[in-house]
């Protein structure tokens, strides 16, 4: 046995986009949803800074990061649809054959889509219904809270018959 | 009937593989729907579960984590653990143990920590001649004490799912000593087990080395200190604190060790936002479905049924401690705490248990959860980089099982152990 005295790199994993028709909007999202924590971080710290710095502290951070919040929230957690990345149990599936594994995934992915559709429609509504009304203490409507819903719907929706029609035996787990 | 449409419609969307998140939903509106609410309250409710401030700390604490990941801390924390415990017999499960505890106070994850621990030391393990299967034991099981250590996510879900009431500083502190004791019972376990299969020891390499290690090391752990001083002090709020330790870690990473290029930082960006957009979607998914446990008096009813089976809290934290541990090796981490706290925690409190007590039981129980078959996160990842089956793992893992339920009852029926600390600093 050799000595126990060394040590390794850490490996370097990064996140990788799937192929397939949707990829680029995939890319996209992703993208936005990192720009959006990355923007989340400099209001928080901005929060401090102004607070602390400036004896001043800025009113608009806190409406503000929400709406990063939802971003990052819905454009990832849409990406995470196209990547199977959502907690799920397939404990049903892995009990059956591959043809039942594969119809179960769709009727999952199915699912996903009537609930991304929901998003996508009342979110919509909410929108336009609450355009007119300002958030208090940000310079932006109340309907662009809802935004994210709206337009993360339409995601979940195109992601979910994405991975639908691209589904194939030997890729479900 | 309405709750049997709440759970019944939950229940079989999870078993035909629906994500979490959307069962959940699903559950909700068909609920709504059945009671002739306005189905709109799914959307309103779900934007409401993002609404509360506490919640921006979970993705700025993933995202340090990620750049600390990706800018070259691990193998500094290894070094270090690797100087001071590396001389002790079967000497890398003692490392390995004990870098997962200085990288859970940076991460704050457990699957972070069996990805970048693991991902270094499993290998290595394997290559000096110990058996894979302790290798992924000592390491998924090690993994689980950043479940409790500061800058921990899961207990800032844990106070979010709470409603928010509970304080984050007091959640950090209370972790604590259950995380100390979980390092110390898996040491043991791993030392126990490491003499009777005679693992190898190395020489002590003097102080100098442990000095040199632990000063190029000192960057990345003083990343609790500012989350922990920081917050405890009052200078920030905790989501405050995870901002300061996103911009702590890049200076780390990019100016003092100088692995966070364009390419490292992009893809720490990317990796947090993924992550933390499943764990948001849950948290944000389960508004509704805890709205109707509200609306419908749920938590009431399990208080009320729980008192007719037993009256001594002690029972009480018995059964609910069997649930919780049951229901964890089919749930994973996030919904777990999420679903389970609007229904248990009123049980507990109205025995007279600490929020801050029931808060680090359940993330023991779910943690123990996250090592166990058939849904276990931490296992899976584990055996993965230490390519070996699951239930070859399963057939040795029984001392660790056992070294995590004495820690579960330790922590169950010592109060002072959760409580303690946050009461000391206040």
């Amino acid at each position: 046995m050799k000595s126990d005295q060394s040590v390794a790199d850490e490996p370097s994993e990064s996140v990788v986009i799937a192929p397939g028709p949707l990829r680029a909007l995939a890319v996209a999202s992703l993208a936005i949803a990192g720009g959006a924590l990355v923007l989340l971080t400099l209001v928080e710290v901005w929060q401090v800074f102004t607070r602390y710095m400036l004896d001043a502290p800025a009113g608009w951070t806190e409406p503000v990061a929400l709406l990063l919040l939802k971003t990052a929230l819905f454009f990832a957690a849409a990406v995470g649809v196209r990547h199977d990345a959502h907690f799920r149990f397939a404990l049903l599936a892995e009990a059956t054959g591959a043809f039942w594994r594969v119809v179960l995934a769709r009727v999952a992915l199915l699912a996903t889509a009537a609930l991304g559709a929901v998003f996508a429609g009342w979110g919509a509504a909410l929108v336009l219904a609450t355009w007119a009304v300002k958030t208090p203490g940000a310079p932006f409507p109340v309907g662009l809270s809802y935004l994210p819903f709206a337009v993360g719907g339409v995601l979940f929706v195109s992601f979910a018959i994405e991975r639908a029609f691209a589904l194939r035996a030997a890729s479900v787990r | 009937m309405a709750l049997a449409i709440l759970f019944g419609v939950f229940a079989v969307l999870l078993a035909l593989g629906v994500s979490v998140a959307v069962a959940l939903c699903a559950a909700a509106l068909a609920t709504l729907l059945y009671l002739g609410l306005p189905p709109d309250v799914l959307v309103i409710e779900t934007a409401a579960g993002t609404d509360s401030v506490t919640l921006i700390a979970i993705p700025l604490f993933i995202f340090a984590g990620q750049l600390m990941l990706h800018g070259g801390i691990s193998s500094r924390l290894i070094a270090f653990a690797s100087a001071l415990v590396g001389h002790v017999r079967g000497g890398l499960g003692q490392v390995n143990v004990l870098s997962c505890l200085f990288f859970g106070g940076v991460s704050g994850s457990a699957i972070a920590d069996v990805s970048a621990i693991g991902g270094s030391m499993i290998p290595q393990m394997v290559q000096r001649g110990y058996d894979r299967d302790y290798a992924v034991n000592v390491t998924i099981s090690a993994a689980l004490v950043a479940l409790l250590v500061p800058p921990s996510h899961n207990l800032i879900l844990y106070s979010a799912a709470a409603g928010g009431g509970i304080s984050i500083a007091d959640l950090f502190a209370a972790g604590v000593i259950p995380a100390l004791l979980l390092t110390l019972s898996v040491m043991v376990t791993a030392y126990v087990i490491a003499r009777r299969r005679g693992y190898p020891t190395a020489e002590f390499p003097g102080l100098r080395i442990v000095a040199t290690t632990m000063v190029a090391a000192l960057p990345g752990l003083l990343l609790v200190g500012v989350i922990f001083g920081g917050i405890r002090a009052g200078i920030f709020t905790a989501v405050e604190s995870a901002a300061v330790a996103v911009l702590y870690a890049l200076a780390v990473t990019a100016l003092l060790y100088r692995r966070l290029a364009w390419r490292e930082f992009r893809a720490a960006c990317l990796s947090a936002a993924q992550t933390a957009g499943v764990i948001l979607f849950v948290i944000s998914a389960a508004a509704s479905f805890a709205w109707l446990l509200a609306y419908l008096e749920v938590p009431a009813l399990v208080v009320g049924a729980i008192r007719e089976i037993a009256d001594d809290r002690l029972v009480v934290l018995m059964l609910m401690n069997v649930v919780l541990l049951v229901l964890g090796t089919f749930m994973d981490m996030a919904p777990l705490i999420i679903i389970c706290t609007p229904i248990f925690l009123p049980v507990a409190t109205s025995f007279g248990v600490d929020p801050l007590h029931f808060g680090v039981i359940l993330i023991v129980n779910a943690g123990i959860g996250l090592i166990t078959p058939p849904v276990g996160t931490v296992l899976f990842v584990g055996t993965a980089i230490g390519k070996i089956s699951i239930a070859q793992v399963m057939r040795t893992i029984w001392p660790f099982y056992l070294a995590g339920l004495a820690v579960l009852l330790l922590v169950t029926y010592f109060p002072a152990l959760s409580v303690g600390l946050p009461r000391l600093l206040r």
